[in-house]
């Protein structure tokens, strides 16, 4: 069994805050495998983010982070720009939520893509710029030839998308994040990248760390899924366990409130409540206050990952047995 | 689910006053430092009749031009006045220049930048076009010139300052205009029938003020500058006013020999200008209200 | 839900908004009608360029329709540019998107909801106070909340400000301009359910703007399909998405419904990109992407084809059954 391409071990980011320090991301153990996709899922608060930073020492300056985070057996916590420069868009790349922000607005797609390409492999610029062609190709990006002298506001949200998937692709990464990549396109598009991403990782072998807050994108992407809830991991597993019997509450209760086309104008589940504040955490469990299932004991006492078959683990005293009923997600 | 979906009671928690002013002081230093400055000296010249050691207006030939000691803090000028007393009193003057000019040019400017910004178009190009001529002269021309047409005195002074200033705060304060008028909430408000004199009043004045107030408590220190000079010519405050840049002017050919007459009202201009910039620099965090959340 | 009247509260026929830019004329809305009756919820949805949330501005008169006239509550008014200054105004509000921008956040809550009260009614004071405190409880939020800044609340308790907000001047006519897309997922749940009792509760109508079908398929009685400025289909929403007629909508559900574990691998994509407003392709504009079209969707635009019970669909070839 080779080593896998992350892993995360009692992750902890703490940032200095007004009343006490704000614990973004609380002890978090993630595993991913070659070529395997995990979706990250949680809502605003959840320490998603910052976890994928993490991965990349990218977490922002009064954040201090503890723990430790290996990239194909790299350690990156503790580690100095330098060496970090080489690990970032070499071995490990991320792609962000909004694509059209990430390439600067003076240069042509070519020229930027040439340059870090040159950066990270040794090619002239003839070479180069084939060699960006090729990547192009491979993301389906419409007429590439003419794509490269072309400015990033004159290609579209999904072509921009594309654009910086092959440029994270460019130098063929061991591990890809994708940080909430089609949370801004247009549902058509979504659908056309989310194919994309799954051919690509077919193709190459590539392992994907993907985050979002979109559970059927998960279920239709992600090999694994962990649910994130203010820093801490509730529930892990793979799609198909978690999807088909989910053991933590908090995991039911957003399964029901996703809007499906086809469930109509039936009763529709909500949560009750809000996301915490960081900085005010509730005791013992993050999510007791909203839980249904909530008794003393999760008001006092934080709850350990209990481990199931097949890798399936939730963080709960009271889980689930039965298997739930998701209808047409 | 009950029929109206409602929240449990929302955790509101705010932390205890102390903490949060011990927070601020943290994260703003060079801010309150700017402001306990400004502070004192504000302080010692309200206090300035009880805490001076002399007359600032006493004349004593006996004891004039003595260097800086412990009798006389910054030592005494040519009619052996205590300067540390005069400087005291020139504390009034200058932070009523500072806040007069600073006051009337905001008065002025904002109003125009803000009708300017919201309407555009020809309202826009006309007022633009004739601040624009207020901005083409060099600085310190203007005011010059102004004051040589009124006359000399500190009031003119003021006059022609802030009428050389307020463009300045039209320009600024028509570019937050512009930017915020885009903003949802003026939109809502139109939605909502609002009509555009409550919408420029209630919604876009508002939200614009902040570049014109941090440009303000910059420029204060300036205004300080600025009439200080304007007396050294001759063409600011004149005795028996007590102002710094007077009394700089009036030692200026006992400068080398009796370095204190001139340094001393100069370093008293120069903490103040210190002070407000810090202050100045500061402020813009202070006043955006996500600053508070320190995350 | 009740549709309770022999005509709708707000019939628009031929709405039409140009944009005159540099690069040329830009047809946001053409020849788009539609109704929406008394306590009647009314989706528009589309993908980008689609139009839907120009159709908002023009309903408010944020920006001024091009062409189109408009009858409410029966009697037909007019030209709507003309008309929406006047008496319109109180009868229709709005709820926008982004619940951070679309609050001032220098207004204490109070006066962002009663703000409305004091410029129509004259409200103040005890009196103002205690109007807001009610339409507060309407949506959930308590008394404490009347004298706090934007800042301190959430993306939903923000929304929930702006709802009640909206509903302050008792429109009969709301229009929801992707309420829920800025909110996490949990608190999407929250707030439709919060506008769907609010309905029930007051009979008012909405008109959802969004892209998110699955909230559509919830909240609303019919829907409208937008594509580049037309409206494509439209009918109610069960049998649309059920069987739908227009091979765009087709597409839309399936980029969405496929999304499903046991589907996985299986994406249905459709291929291509939105066209750019300003360079609409000629006749059908959906025609360059679509799998049914023939030289006839190229040389002219179709017309939409009624087909009884409240359904149209603007196609040369229609889906029959979904298919």
């Amino acid at each position: 069994m080779s080593e896998p391409v992350l892993q995360i071990s009692d992750l902890q980011i703490e940032f200095p805050g007004l009343v006490r320090n704000v614990q973004v991301v609380r002890g978090v153990n993630l595993t991913i495998d070659r070529g395997k996709i995990l979706g990250l899922v949680g809502e605003s608060g959840s320490g998603k983010s910052m976890t994928a930073m993490a991965c990349l020492g990218l977490v922002p300056s009064p954040g201090r982070v503890r723990g430790s985070v290996k990239v194909d057996g790299f350690e990156v916590v503790g580690r100095t720009e330098k060496e970090l420069a080489h690990l970032r868009g070499g071995s490990v790349a991320m792609i962000f939520q909004n694509p059209m922000r990430a390439l600067n607005p003076f240069f042509t797609i070519g020229q930027q893509m040439v340059e870090i390409l040159r950066r990270h492999r040794r090619l002239d610029a003839a070479q180069a710029r084939e060699a960006v062609i090729e990547v192009l190709h491979s993301v389906k990006l419409p007429d590439p030839e003419l794509a490269l002298d072309k400015y990033p506001h004159q290609l579209s949200g999904g072509q921009i998308q594309r654009v910086i998937i092959a440029l994270a692709l460019a130098c063929q990464p061991k591990l890809l994040i994708a940080d909430e990549p089609t949370t801004a396109l247009d549902v058509t598009i979504q659908a056309q990248i989310i194919a994309l991403l799954g051919e690509l990782v077919d193709r190459m072998n590539l392992t994907v760390l993907f985050i979002t807050h979109d559970l059927s994108v998960v279920a239709s992407l992600c090999d694994e899924v962990a649910v994130m809830y203010a820093g801490k991991i509730f529930e892990t597993g793979t799609v198909d366990d978690v999807f088909n019997a989910p053991k933590h509450p908090y995991t039911c209760k957003l399964m029901d409130t996703v809007l499906a086309v086809g469930r109509g104008a039936t009763e529709l589940e909500s949560i009750p409540g809000q996301v915490p504040d960081l900085m005010f955490l509730p005791s013992g469990c993050a999510f007791h206050d909203r839980c249904d299932r909530a008794s003393n004991v999760c008001a006092r006492v934080a709850p350990e990952s209990k481990i199931f078959n097949n890798g399936h683990a939730a963080a709960c005293h009271h889980i689930s047995n039965e298997p739930v009923d998701i209808g047409d997600l | 689910m009950t029929e109206t979906p409602t929240l449990p009671e929302t955790t509101f928690l705010r932390p205890s006053w102390g903490l949060r002013v011990r927070a601020f002081i943290a994260n703003n230093k060079l801010f309150v430092i700017g402001v306990a400055i400004f502070l004192s000296i504000l302080l010692a010249t309200l206090l300035a009749d009880w805490i001076v050691p002399y007359s600032p207006t006493k004349v004593a030939f006996s004891q004039k031009l003595l260097p800086p000691s412990l009798d006389h803090l910054m030592g005494t000028d040519r009619f052996g006045r205590d300067i540390f007393s005069r400087v005291l009193y020139g504390a009034r003057t200058s932070l009523l220049v500072g806040t007069m000019v600073t006051l009337m040019a905001i008065l002025i400017g904002a109003p125009i930048g803000l009708i300017s910004g919201y309407f555009g178009g020809k309202i826009d190009t006309a007022l633009m076009r004739i601040s624009d001529v207020f901005l083409a002269f060099p600085p310190l021309l203007l005011p010059i010139s102004i004051v040589a047409a009124l006359g000399p005195g500190l009031t003119n002074a003021l006059i022609a300052l802030a009428i050389s200033w307020f463009p300045w705060y039209a320009r600024i304060m028509r570019g937050a205009v512009m930017r915020v008028r885009k903003e949802l909430y003026v939109d809502a408000a139109r939605a909502m029938g609002v009509g555009p004199a409550k919408i420029m009043l209630r919604h876009i004045a508002p939200n614009s003020l902040t570049p014109v107030i941090v440009q303000g408590s910059m420029d204060f220190g300036y205004t300080i500058l600025a009439a200080a000079s304007l007396s050294f010519i001759g063409l600011g405050a004149r005795p028996p006013t007590i102002e710094w840049g007077l009394m700089a002017a009036s030692a200026r050919t006992q400068f080398l020999e009796y370095w204190w007459t001139v340094l001393s009202p100069g370093f008293a201009i120069f903490l103040t200008v210190l002070a407000v910039n810090l202050i100045g620099d500061g402020v813009c965090d202070v006043l955006d209200p996500k600053h508070e959340k320190t995350r | 839900m009740t549709i309770a009247a022999n005509h709708p509260l707000i019939r628009v026929e031929g709405l039409g908004k140009n944009f005159h830019t540099r690069h040329g004329i830009v047809r946001a809305i053409h020849d788009v009608s539609f109704h929406v009756g008394v306590g009647e919820t009314v989706a528009v949805i589309g993908e980008s360029g689609c139009g839907k949330s120009t159709l908002a501005m023009t309903l408010l008169d944020l920006v001024p329709a091009s062409a189109g006239r408009i009858s409410f509550d029966g009697e037909e008014l007019g030209e709507i540019s003309s008309v929406m200054k006047g008496r319109l105004g109180r009868e229709i509000s709005i709820v926008f998107q982004n619940p951070h921008s679309s609050l001032n956040p220098k207004m204490k809550v109070r006066s962002i909801i009663g703000e409305a009260l004091t410029t129509a009614l004259g409200l103040r004071g005890k009196e103002l106070t205690e109007r807001v405190i009610a339409l507060l409880r309407d949506v959930g939020l308590g008394p404490e909340h009347l004298w706090r800044y934007p800042h301190e609340f959430s993306g939903g308790q923000r929304q929930r400000i702006a709802i009640a907000r909206a509903l302050a001047l008792e429109p009969r006519l709301l229009i929801l301009d992707e309420p829920t897309a800025a909110l996490d997922v949990s608190v999407q749940a929250q707030i439709l359910k919060l506008l769907k009792s609010l309905q029930r509760k007051r009979n008012i109508s909405y008109l959802f703007i969004t892209h998110n079908l699955g909230a559509a398929d919830y909240l609303a009685d019919r829907v409208i399909v937008m594509y580049l400025g037309k409206a494509i289909e439209s009918g109610r929403v069960a049998k649309v998405f059920a069987a739908p007629r227009h091979p765009y909508t087709r597409a839309l559900l399936d980029s969405v419904q496929s999304l499903d574990p046991r589907r996985r691998g299986k994406i249905k994509t459709l291929r291509g990109e939105i066209p750019s407003p300003l360079n609409r392709p000629k006749g059908c504009a959906f025609a360059p992407r679509c799998d049914r079209a023939s030289a006839e969707c190229v040389r002219s635009e179709p017309v939409t084809q009624s087909s009884g019970d409240d359904r149209f669909v603007a196609c040369f070839y229609p889906l029959d059954n979904g298919i």
